[in-house]
């Protein structure tokens, strides 16, 4: 690890360990927004990592921001860390600068009126949507910051660990909009990533928890952990959680080398990783609840914080179905000469 | 802050050099052409076929003992490369099983713990892809229990004498040396320490019996191998008396992540891909695709190891994930084939070449989960590294 990403590491995992304890998760899930965590996060520099020197920023990488975002899986951090990295991520190659501590960002439908730099908009999803005042919106062609009318109507919904899944109708104002070029539907690939490396860190944090309960609870007589039962448990649920670690940095990797154009190698990457990660969140939940027995189940315990994130994260932007439709269209349309060049990422 | 074993088990991305990506496509040209005349099915057996005609070209091409020292004739190159041409043949289903253990892990034993007569006398015919390894670990009462092995090597006067039985050994019959893990002290207390590796020319040495064992496919590529009062050199001794385990842990780990750990139904995938129609539903194509995303995957953390490998460092557990996970993705995909496309398997020389590759890999699976470490092994190993066993 280079010292950067070492710095980083120590940074969020130290403010999520401060931060979210069990007991402070549990008056989070009720939906209260955690404003100390949010001003220290945004204080550390990560809502602003992408950006240049000149606008505080450290130029990262998505090699960097995806140990940000491991971390605030491993955490179950009640906060738009995903929504705010990739705000950042678009505005700053866009060379547009964001209010400190940006969050709000959608890919829904939105109606512009260019005369008078007005836009419309009808149940657009945006995570966390209730507490945002600007919102950025993305497409292949353009990005948009808006300033939203003060009357919204807000449908206040969520996923299953209670983060704010919320849709907003109304009126807003452009502040800035600047042109680009990416692949159709670009906050659906960034968000795929985002997703893949929280699953990955929720998966990490499964583990360990279900580690140190084996450890702890005795059953006729030892530690389960004694058991070969439990102990094949683990070993596979560890080989899972490495499996995903591995594929999430491996797309962020190609991201940082190859971009998120239309015709980007990176695409086969970040489509492995969601297809693989959403998959194993499957397994990675059934096995951490099987070693933790009954106490596992309950409210009072924490493993749910994280096995409900995961649970959703596995359906947001895209599940292993559609990822996984996606690169066996392009597998079977091809010779099959190039099967094996999508696996060593050529270009085919 | 909490001690995170999660957070421990890392697969660092590794980015091929350069000088590995341009010999990509020479491999590939090299291949097209030399297996043009071979049959699908010789080519599904992948890296249990065996071609001295084709090992020696892939030697003449400076592609076997490619990591090997200059000095004994290798070729003194990375890691990566090595990856590169076995990746390569392994999908393109070329019968590398003459030289693949010599390649794999005999020469770099050889260099590392080998006597300086030895390494001028073997590497430069190893390199040249004229020489088969067999390994001799196990053996009738020695399965995953390896160190409780028997087979015994006793000084004498002039160098050593074995008596005993190696089991599973593929290619005795027709190798030239067998490294083998004997056992050279059996006291009790000693099960790991009275264990040496020694090095067996098979070809001029008496009293060595190879009797082929058919596999349920009926073919017969491994052995019965049994030792009555045979003489060895005292250089037959590889490393030091007593540290046979050790030495053979090390080539373990070489030998549980490379490509071949998940690549070896590879060539049955892309038969099966090309007797699929392109309009197929979207959940048929999902499954296409999370294989293909398992490869991916897979590879990353192969490559990674292969990095790890090349810094010097031993990942004897990332080594044994990237074992367990492959194997498990290997021996899923035949039955994947026949749920996603409807022609029944069949035997050699009947059906379609897509229904005999399938029903040779539908026999011949079971034995990816017993060859370099059983599943039950690997995961011991993993507990192990997690801190619970």
């Amino acid at each position: 690890m280079s010292d950067l990403k070492k710095m980083i590491y120590d940074g969020a995992h130290r403010l999520f360990d401060d931060f979210l304890s069990w007991e402070n998760l549990k008056l989070y899930e009720k939906q209260v927004w955690p404003e100390d965590l949010w001003t220290e996060f945004s204080n550390l520099g990560f809502t602003n990592i992408f950006s240049s020197d000149d606008q505080n920023g450290i130029n990262a990488k998505w090699t960097d921001a995806q140990i940000i975002l491991k971390a605030s899986g491993y955490h179950g951090a009640p906060l738009p860390v995903g929504e705010s990295l990739a705000s950042n991520w678009f505005a700053s190659r866009n060379g547009m600068i964001l209010p400190d501590g940006h969050w709000a960002i959608t890919n829904g439908p939105i109606k512009i009126d260019e005369k008078v730099n007005k836009v419309e908009f009808e149940r657009l999803d945006v995570a966390w949507g209730r507490y945002a005042k600007q919102l950025l919106h993305v497409d292949e062609r353009r990005i948009t910051l808006i300033e939203l009318d003060k009357n919204l109507s807000i449908e206040k919904l969520s996923n299953l660990a209670n983060e704010p899944r919320d849709k907003i109708t109304g009126k807003g104002k452009v502040i800035e909009s600047v042109e680009t070029n990416l692949t159709k539907n670009p906050l659906h690939w960034i968000g795929s990533l985002v997703r893949s490396c929280q699953i990955a860190g929720g998966a990490g944090q499964t583990l360990d928890l279900s580690l140190k309960y084996s450890k702890d609870r005795e059953q006729f007589g030892r530690p389960i952990s004694k058991f070969q039962t439990i102990q094949n448990y683990l070993a596979d649920l560890a080989g899972l959680s490495a499996s995903l670690d591995a594929i999430s940095i491996a797309a962020a990797n190609d991201l940082d080398i190859h971009g998120l154009s239309e015709k980007s190698q990176a695409r086969i990457t970040l489509a492995a990783a969601k297809c693989r990660s959403s998959e194993g969140v499957e397994k990675v939940t059934r096995l951490s609840h099987q070693v933790h027995g009954a106490i596992g189940f309950t409210y009072e315990y924490g493993l749910h914080f994280y096995t409900k994130r995961l649970w959703s994260w596995r359906d947001e932007y895209g599940s292993a179905v559609e990822w996984g439709s996606f690169l066996g269209d392009i597998a079977l349309k091809n010779n099959s000469d190039n099967i094996w060049p999508l696996v060593t990422n050529e270009e085919v | 802050m909490n001690i995170s074993i999660a957070n421990s088990l890392n697969f660092e991305p590794a980015q091929l050099p350069q000088s590995a990506q341009t010999l990509r496509p020479k491999v590939r040209d090299f291949l097209k052409k030399s297996l043009a005349d071979k049959s699908p099915i010789s080519r599904s057996h992948s890296w249990e076929s065996y071609d001295e005609d084709f090992s020696s070209k892939l030697g003449e091409m400076g592609w076997i003992g490619m990591t090997l020292p200059k000095k004994y004739g290798g070729h003194g190159k990375s890691f990566f490369e090595r990856y590169v041409v076995v990746e390569e043949c392994l999908v393109a289903g070329a019968p590398t099983a003459f030289h693949w253990v010599a390649d794999r892990q005999s020469g770099q034993l050889l260099i590392k713990y080998g006597t300086e007569e030895q390494k001028q006398k073997i590497i430069p015919d190893l390199v040249a892809g004229k020489l088969c390894f067999a390994i001799g670990m196990s053996e009738p009462n020695s399965g995953s229990d390896l160190a409780s092995l028997k087979c015994k090597a006793e000084k004498t006067e002039n160098g050593w004498l074995v008596n005993g039985t190696k089991i599973w050994t593929s290619n005795a019959h027709r190798a030239h040396y067998m490294i083998a893990l004997l056992r050279t002290d059996s006291d009790p207390a000693k099960k790991h320490a009275g264990l040496s590796q020694f090095i067996i020319d098979l070809k001029n040495t008496k009293g060595i019996k190879a009797r082929p064992i058919q596999n349920l496919a009926g073919g017969k590529n491994f052995n019965e191998v049994s030792f009555t009062d045979v003489e060895l050199p005292q250089d037959a001794l590889i490393g030091q008396e007593g540290e046979g385990w050790r030495q053979c842990t090390e080539e373990l780990a070489l030998e549980r992540s490379g490509p071949e750990r998940y690549l070896s139904c590879f060539f049955l995938f892309r038969k099966l891909i090309e007797s699929m129609d392109s309009t197929v539903d979207t959940y048929k194509k999902a499954k296409i695709g999370s294989q293909i995303a398992w490869a991916i995957t897979l590879r990353n953390m192969s490559l990674s190891i292969a990095k790890q490998l090349e810094e010097g460092q031993a990942p004897t557990l990332a080594a044994s994930i990237v074992k367990d996970l492959g194997c498990q993705f290997e021996q899923d995909l035949p039955g994947l084939a026949q749920d996603l496309c409807d022609l029944q398997p069949t035997n050699e020389g009947v059906g379609s070449d897509y229904q005999q590759i399938l029903g040779n890999l539908i026999q011949i699976a079971p034995s990816f989960s017993l060859r370099g470490g059983t599943p039950e092994i690997m995961k011991g190993i993993i507990a192990k590294g997690l801190g619970i066993k």
